[in-house]
């Protein structure tokens, strides 16, 4: 393998690849990188065994196409260093891999390119294509939800749902539900489901930028793909059945508010200074044209704050883990936001007034 | 690499391995397999022929060899394989490895095909880790293959054993193995001899008949040889120091169990180890066979007390065994 590169054209890739790759590994050819050198294109590959990604770069020259697997930090150090604008040659020779740079040269250990746990292609059955802003809109505004190292291991991802028409994504820790959908031009028969794990969701999203430029996923009995341009991610699935959500969502409200959101969140995140720091309960009284946070802790500091809604109906006493609450308050991007409540026991369901493509569900608690 | 230098399985395990490959052709491999038998007769070895295959993406009579997780498999590590065993030789498997197996089980395979998770041995899990181990090893997702191995399976919680399709490796026929052991040991030497010592275990008979092995069984046949001269045994004992227990333990079992034929038939032909007779005859004069199974009732439970994870000094165990020996014989 030999061929020359810029340094700008190999950075960019190499550190996305390189963010992929674990730097504790027990695994010693995990934390390297692949290099697969081709006519006129080089192929960078980094996995965890749970995600994998892949960017593509154009070399200056190929002498002689081929592979390598080398350390991924020690050659983004070398490559970071290196003066801007400067030409990167790369050489394999006698199982090392010799970089030289202006009057620089690096050797260093490769391992056998066999040995590298990279996924082969054509394991997909679906192919489909959407925008990219429209996936990472879907996972941002869902992924906060996901549960962390829960036992129900089911709920430590994000379900993707595809179905004619339509994307969805969906995502609970079991006390806050988040579903996200946008119609999509994919045809999709049957539906498929599948569970992203959290952090192939994190990684993915990281990818992804607003535009409307395509991503096409290719979905596996074993493996989500996304491809772009530059980047082919892959992500391993979770071997399980995600709850029915639908039947979590609230349909018996009665009692609609709406609030501006920017400062009932703000009103949120102060009253919660003295809730208590375990459980983080603050009460809502619920009235004409008023809403009363209130807050108390085990040191008996109390906060206390009014904030004015559009409300006109019953009153109602509830109380609320004020993160799950600030959380959703983060995510929508609307000026106001409507919560629809039944009775204290009741979960309440927060959306853009009049409902827009997402729908958070926050279950109660009693105080 | 090429296909030759695969795992396969060993001559007497041939038919097993025909089963095994026509129900995983059809689809119908169990998704939990307990192996059972002695280590002597080699379920490793059917074990890990049946990993390689599973985990091959053109599986032949064997796995090919060539492939990308063939090769991933030779250089010692699979990401779709995962290996439990006691940390250290001897002790439990606790409940953090199996949390893993757990944790591996819920996502897919990385590449694409089966997952194998190996537990060895199984009767080293605690009853924690054997409980944490049961939802998974119930109803694992797809294209999921448990591979249990266990000598003694009667030790797993019955709930592991009624989740798993227990295969077991009998002791192959002497025929089937005698050609197999006189090439691992050299044309020199008598196979049939050290197959019959070993009890027709095959492994165990090349372990016996080579190295260390070897020599302790002199040493051990030298003190036999002086305690029934009428030798003081604790003096005897500190010539073992250092030596393994349980092998100790093991060679004694096998010599008791030889002197209750002798003592109970009079009859040479079933006798393990031929090439004592001459102490063997002298000994049963001395005690009688009640005795004999009274020290053999002792010698089980200290081997009992060593496998279930107690670390007694190696020393006094040597002694209280050799201080009974010598005075039944001295009897």
């Amino acid at each position: 393998m030999k061929f020359s590169i810029s340094r700008e054209a190999l950075l960019r890739p190499l550190a996305l690849v390189a963010g992929v790759v674990e730097r504790r590994q027990t695994l010693p050819v995990l934390s390297n990188v692949l290099i697969q050198v081709q006519d006129t294109q080089v192929a960078l590959t980094g996995t965890d065994l749970e995600v994998e990604l892949i960017g593509r770069t154009a070399p200056t020259q190929v002498d002689e196409p081929g592979s390598a697997t080398v350390p991924a930090r020690k050659l983004m150090d070398i490559c970071k260093s290196l003066p801007e604008q400067s030409e990167i040659q790369f050489v394999l020779e006698d199982g090392r891999a010799v970089l030289r740079s202006g009057r620089s040269r690096f050797t260093l250990s490769t391992l056998p390119v066999a040995e590298f746990p990279n996924i082969e292609d054509g394991q997909g059955s679906v192919e489909l294509s959407l925008p990219r802003g429209t996936l990472k809109h879907l996972i941002d505004s869902t992924s906060f939800a996901m549960a962390q190292q829960d036992v129900r291991y089911y709920l430590n991802g994000m379900l993707l749902e595809l179905r004619s028409n339509l994307v969805r994504t969906v995502s609970t820790d079991g006390h806050r539900l988040a579903v996200c959908s946008r119609p999509a031009d994919i045809d999709v028969e049957p539906a498929q489901k599948l569970i992203v794990p959290r952090k192939g969701v994190l990684e993915l999203s990281r990818l992804l930028d607003d535009s409307d430029e395509p991503v096409s996923l290719t979905l596996g009995s074993t493996h989500v793909r996304a491809h772009t341009g530059e980047f082919t991610f892959t992500s391993k699935l979770v071997d399980g059945k995600f709850p029915d959500y639908e039947r979590v969502v609230p349909r018996n409200g009665d009692k609609v508010f709406i609030a501006d959101r920017a400062e009932l969140r703000q009103v949120l995140s102060r009253t919660s200074i003295l809730s208590n720091e375990k459980y983080r309960g603050v009460r809502l009284h619920l009235e004409e044209g008023n809403l009363r946070v209130m807050a108390n802790n085990p040191e008996q500091e109390e906060a206390e704050e009014n904030v004015a809604i559009e409300y006109s109906g019953p009153a109602l006493e509830i109380g609320f883990n004020v993160g799950y609450l600030i959380d959703v308050l983060g995510v929508l991007d609307e000026e106001r936001v409507q919560m629809t409540l039944a009775d204290p026991n009741s979960s309440a369901l927060m959306e853009e007034p009049g409902g827009g493509d997402a729908m958070y569900v926050v279950m109660p608690m009693r105080l | 690499m090429s296909a030759d230098t695969m795992p396969a399985p060993l001559p007497w395990q041939t038919a097993r391995w025909r089963q095994l490959v026509e129900l995983q052709d059809s689809g119908r491999l169990p998704h939990a397999l307990l192996l059972s038998g002695p280590k002597g007769v080699g379920p490793q070895a059917l074990a890990e022929a049946l990993i390689a295959r599973t985990l091959c993406h053109h599986p032949g009579d064997l796995a090919c060899g060539h492939c990308h997780s063939c090769a991933m498999l030779a250089s010692g590590y699979h990401p779709d394989l995962k290996r439990v065993s006691p940390a250290d030789k001897g002790r439990q498997i606790r409940i953090d490895p199996i949390r893993e197996v757990n944790a591996f089980v819920n996502q897919t395979a990385q590449q694409g095909g089966h997952r194998v998770i190996v537990i060895e041995p199984a009767e080293a899990m605690n009853v924690a880790a054997a409980n944490a181990l049961l939802k998974s090893l119930e109803e694992p997702g797809a294209s999921t293959l448990f591979v249990l191995l266990a000598e003694i399976p009667s030790r797993l919680m019955p709930t592991v054993r009624s989740r798993c399709q227990q295969w077991r490796l009998a002791t192959p026929e002497p025929q089937a193995c005698q050609a197999w052991l006189a090439e691992a040991l050299g044309e020199h030497q008598d196979a049939a001899f050290w197959l019959q010592v070993a009890g027709g275990l095959p492994l165990l008979a090349r372990d016996l008949a080579t190295g260390e092995a070897r020599q302790l069984r002199q040493t051990l046949h030298e003190l036999f040889d002086a305690l029934v001269r009428g030798a003081e045994p604790v003096a005897e004992a500190s010539r073992l120091a250092g030596q393994s227990v349980e092998a100790i333990l093991w060679y004694g079992i096998g010599w008791l169990e030889d002197l209750i034929r002798l003592g109970l038939s009079g009859g040479t032909v079933a006798l393990r180890n031929p090439d004592l007779l001459p102490l063997y005859r002298q000994a049963v004069k001395n005690a009688r066979v009640r005795d004999w199974f009274r020290l053999l009732d002792f010698a089980r439970e200290q081997r009992r007390l060593l496998a279930s994870g107690g670390n007694p000094n190696p020393q006094l165990v040597l002694e209280a065994w050799l201080v009974r020996w010598s005075a039944l014989l001295r009897s």
